[in-house]
């Protein structure tokens, strides 16, 4: 039910997104895969994929990453390369099963294929860190998905 | 990966293959610092972090660091702890390529590939019993960032995970992984 919820969320800011003014140009980035947030490392992505896998961003075209995930959020400016690459650099909330709370979030990633309708294929490996409650909190994930620019 | 069982009264052979190894990974990182030209840039660092063993357990661990030119990177980290009759230790050699971000002289990102060995020896309770030891290698993916400060001695800050496909569930983004996180000091050269 709570996955059901989540993905409904997502879905909707999308659609939200997807129609928001000029003024919002940018992209909206949809990845999965299994976040690793101390419970004996991440489980292989479900099929189809939970929304707890999910991660969604929206990147300004002036390169700031707006990022929300099952194991945090997080703002982020975004260093693009030519060839596809880029690296992330932000703040913002991370937890896992042991604490979490504010701290840095760091992301590698890779966009290609942009030419089609559909978006450009994307994979971004992003790590955080979470001090306030509990202990400090590290999630990772390894994500993998589409990035449409609008 | 292998374990084995052998006697306690005799230095276990198979070790020599080990040790070998670990000789290995320690003489490459040697001739990788000592085989570059005389007039390059070399910062050389020694650094106190935390490894993470798993699952946001973290250990103290030395860390060796030799830069080039400010954009190439060996580290050698080393962990290891001994309770009782069990020794755990633990070599990661990486070697990255470091690039500055957003503009930034201090801080750098780095991508780079990273090889561990793990090792687990368990000796015997008494001579009759065997000791048995476990060893594991893997070959992954290394990502960071770090911030780097100073002239002739530098200080970093350096947060870096190794990540490694589990395996066939590789293939479902199932990985494996080392963060560390550590302070710095080094020597300009």
């Amino acid at each position: 039910m709570a996955d059901m919820k989540i993905t409904l969320c997502l879905f909707l800011s999308m659609i939200g997104l997807a129609f928001a003014d000029r003024s919002w140009a940018g992209g909206i980035g949809l990845r999965f895969g299994p976040p690793a947030i101390g419970t004996g490392g991440p489980n292989p992505v479900s099929i189809p994929p939970a929304a707890s896998d999910a991660g969604l961003s929206y990147i300004t075209d002036k390169g700031i990453e707006y990022n929300i995930a099952a194991t945090g959020m997080a703002v982020a400016a975004r260093d693009k390369t030519s060839w596809g690459g880029y690296t992330s650099l932000g703040a913002g909330l991370a937890w896992s099963v042991n604490g979490g709370g504010f701290g840095p979030y760091a992301a590698f990633g890779l966009e290609k294929g942009c030419g089609g309708w559909i978006g450009c294929f994307s994979m971004e490996f992003s790590q955080a860190l979470g001090f306030g409650f509990g202990h400090m909190a590290s999630p990772t994930a390894l994500r993998m998905g589409i990035v449409k620019w609008f | 990966m292998k374990s084995r069982a052998v006697s306690a009264d005799s230095f276990p052979s198979h070790l020599y293959l080990d040790r070998l190894a670990q000789s290995i990974i320690l003489a490459l990182f040697l001739k990788i610092i000592s085989s570059q030209p005389a007039h390059a840039e070399q910062v050389f660092t020694v650094a106190l972090g935390a490894l993470e063993e798993g699952d946001e357990r973290y250990r103290p661990e030395w860390i060796g660091r030799w830069t080039l030119n400010t954009r190439f990177q060996n580290e050698l980290h080393i962990y290891g702890r001994t309770q009782g009759r069990v020794r755990q230790s633990t070599l990661m050699l990486t070697s990255t390529y470091n690039y500055p971000i957003l503009g930034s002289k201090w801080i750098m990102a780095r991508l780079g590939g990273a090889m561990t060995r793990d090792e687990t020896v368990i000796r015997g309770a008494d001579a009759d019993t065997p000791t048995r030891s476990h060893s594991a290698y893997n070959f992954g993916a290394y990502l960071g960032l770090g911030i780097q400060g100073g002239s002739k001695w530098t200080y970093s800050f350096d947060w870096n995970n190794a990540q490694f496909l589990a395996g066939s569930a590789g293939i479902f983004l199932a990985t494996a992984r080392k963060q560390s996180i550590s302070l710095g000091l080094g020597w300009r050269i």
